[in-house]
């Protein structure tokens, strides 16, 4: 019944809002689709706290995401154990970046006076969430070694049986309660995507990599 | 036009769509055989011979059905309760008790039902436990499938992903399962049946689509039984000691490649007012 409600009722809802809300959002808001930078307000930390985040979880991300789509891969890269302890290595180091990153980012949200004032609730909210997501990230990685190979063989049948529409919770039911809260909270962070500035990530700029140069020109005179 | 959607409305569809599952009655009953995989095969087979415990074949003409039926909800109660034929069965089988595994009354009058079929039919299920003794080769053999350095052959990930187990070098085995190096003494003469068929629900997950062949199972369990005697490993420190030894190099680099960036502009211009 719990384990029906966690991790069957609660990722679903975490799914479908995300993409509903997204998309409302998109058509109510649209501009209201940004991280909302504060970068003009504080540069210093925050060049510490997210380069590190950005590096650090981007690269923790692609591989939950390259687990997902391709366990078979990680079991047959992970069959060396020299390449399962590089890859796990790379893994938390990553991952430790992005704890220091997000720490920095907390401790600024909070010290400088003025990123305190464009501070909102959910951005407290949001900040919370992803340190925990990280912190019990590192946790598991440590404790409950080696989590590239049991993502594999128990967390991705699960995502796909949620996306197949036919949910087999049981493939991690058994998981230490630890792996399950860093499951739950992973859930948490989609369902946060569309309500907060985290939905930036939807609208990363990097379109302007392949289109084709513009010329901006000043054109007023007297302008130096 | 189209109606409005507010976001009231999204939540009370969302949260509905969370209670459904909640609703939906418990999973449909399982067959008797995909039960019988799952807790009779690591110690018993119906007409492959015996394992930890004896082969099923012919139980109906052996046991009346309200034995056997009993028998397979709660052996605990026939084994203490002085139940004669169990006991016969406890001395014949070197004392190994079978557990209370938690079958329900419908669950084993199946499994009966599924057992007289069987025989009935003439057909086989599970496969016998190798006899042989291990060999030098076998244990080699075992330590390489524990690590992976020799891929099971229906894909199955290594022991080591999950395991850990004495002398495996390295940052050494997994720690989401137990530590395997005094298994044998635990599971005893269960130990080959329990890696080929295991009842760990964690395992079951993985290891009923890419199941061990008998022969791989024998010998990773002879590695296994032959470590018996030494203490388990010990958590590997090192590990995360290089984590953090990767974080320091990224910070260097990171601050190294991006001092230029996010330096505030009055910095730069102040010096020079």
């Amino acid at each position: 019944m719990l384990t029906n409600f966690l991790f069957v009722g609660f990722p679903y809802v975490a799914l479908v809002l995300a993409i509903v809300v997204s998309i409302l959002r998109f058509t109510w808001r649209p501009f209201s689709y940004s991280s909302l930078s504060s970068q003009f307000l504080e540069t210093e930390s925050l060049f510490w706290g997210s380069s590190l985040w950005h590096w650090g979880i981007l690269w923790v991300l692609s591989g939950h995401l390259f687990a997902f789509f391709l366990p078979e891969a990680i079991l047959a890269w992970n069959a060396r154990p020299l390449r399962l302890y590089l890859l796990e290595l790379t893994g938390l180091s990553m991952a430790l970046l992005a704890l220091v990153g997000v720490v920095a980012l907390i401790v600024r949200r909070f010290t400088d006076r003025r990123v305190k004032v464009v501070t909102s609730p959910l951005d407290v909210v949001l900040l919370a969430v992803l340190l925990y997501q990280v912190a019990s990230g590192i946790d598991v990685a440590i404790r409950y070694r080696w989590g590239s190979a049991w993502f594999s063989t128990n967390a991705a049948p699960y995502l796909w049986s949620l996306l197949k529409l036919a949910p087999r919770p049981e493939l991690i039911a058994p998981l230490p309660w630890m792996v399950k809260l860093h499951f739950l909270s992973g859930f948490l962070v989609i369902l946060l995507l569309p309500f907060t500035r985290l939905v930036h990530f939807l609208v990363v700029p990097i379109f302007y990599y392949w289109r084709r140069p513009q010329v901006v020109i000043w054109n007023r005179k007297g302008l130096r | 036009m189209f109606p409005r959607i507010t976001p009231r409305q999204v939540l009370a569809w969302a949260v509905l769509a969370a209670l459904a599952p909640m609703l939906a009655p418990g999973l449909a009953a399982q067959d008797a055989e995909a039960q019988f995989r799952k807790s009779c095969m690591s110690c018993h087979t119906i007409g492959a011979g015996r394992k930890v415990g004896p082969d099923l074949k012919g139980l109906g003409q052996r046991r009346p059905h309200e034995w056997s039926t009993k028998f397979i909800q709660m052996p605990s109660a026939q084994l203490d309760g002085g139940d004669p034929t169990a006991a016969a069965l406890l001395r014949e089988f070197n004392g190994t008790r079978m557990p209370d595994l938690g079958v329900t009354a419908a669950e084993a009058q199946a499994l009966v039902k599924l057992i007289d079929d069987i025989t009935a039919a003439g057909k086989t299920l599970g496969t016998a436990a190798i006899a042989r003794a291990a060999t030098a080769a076998d244990i080699r053999q075992g330590q390489q499938l524990f690590m992976g350095l020799t891929r099971f052959a229906s894909g199955a990930p290594a022991c080591l992903s999950c395991h850990s187990a004495q002398g495996l070098g390295g940052f050494g085995g997994g720690r989401l399962g137990p530590d395997l190096t005094g298994a044998s003494g635990k599971l005893g003469v269960g130990l080959v049946s329990a890696i080929e068929n295991p009842a760990f629900p964690t395992m079951q997950g993985v290891f009923q689509k890419t199941p061990l062949t008998a022969e791989e199972a024998f010998q990773v369990g002879s590695f296994i039984k032959s470590l018996a005697a030494q203490p388990p490993a010990r958590t590997d420190m090192a590990f995360p000691v290089l984590g953090i030894v990767g974080l320091v190099s990224g910070m260097l680099l990171a601050g190294r490649l991006g001092r230029r960036r996010f330096r505030g502009l009055r910095r730069n211009l102040k010096p020079r007012a």
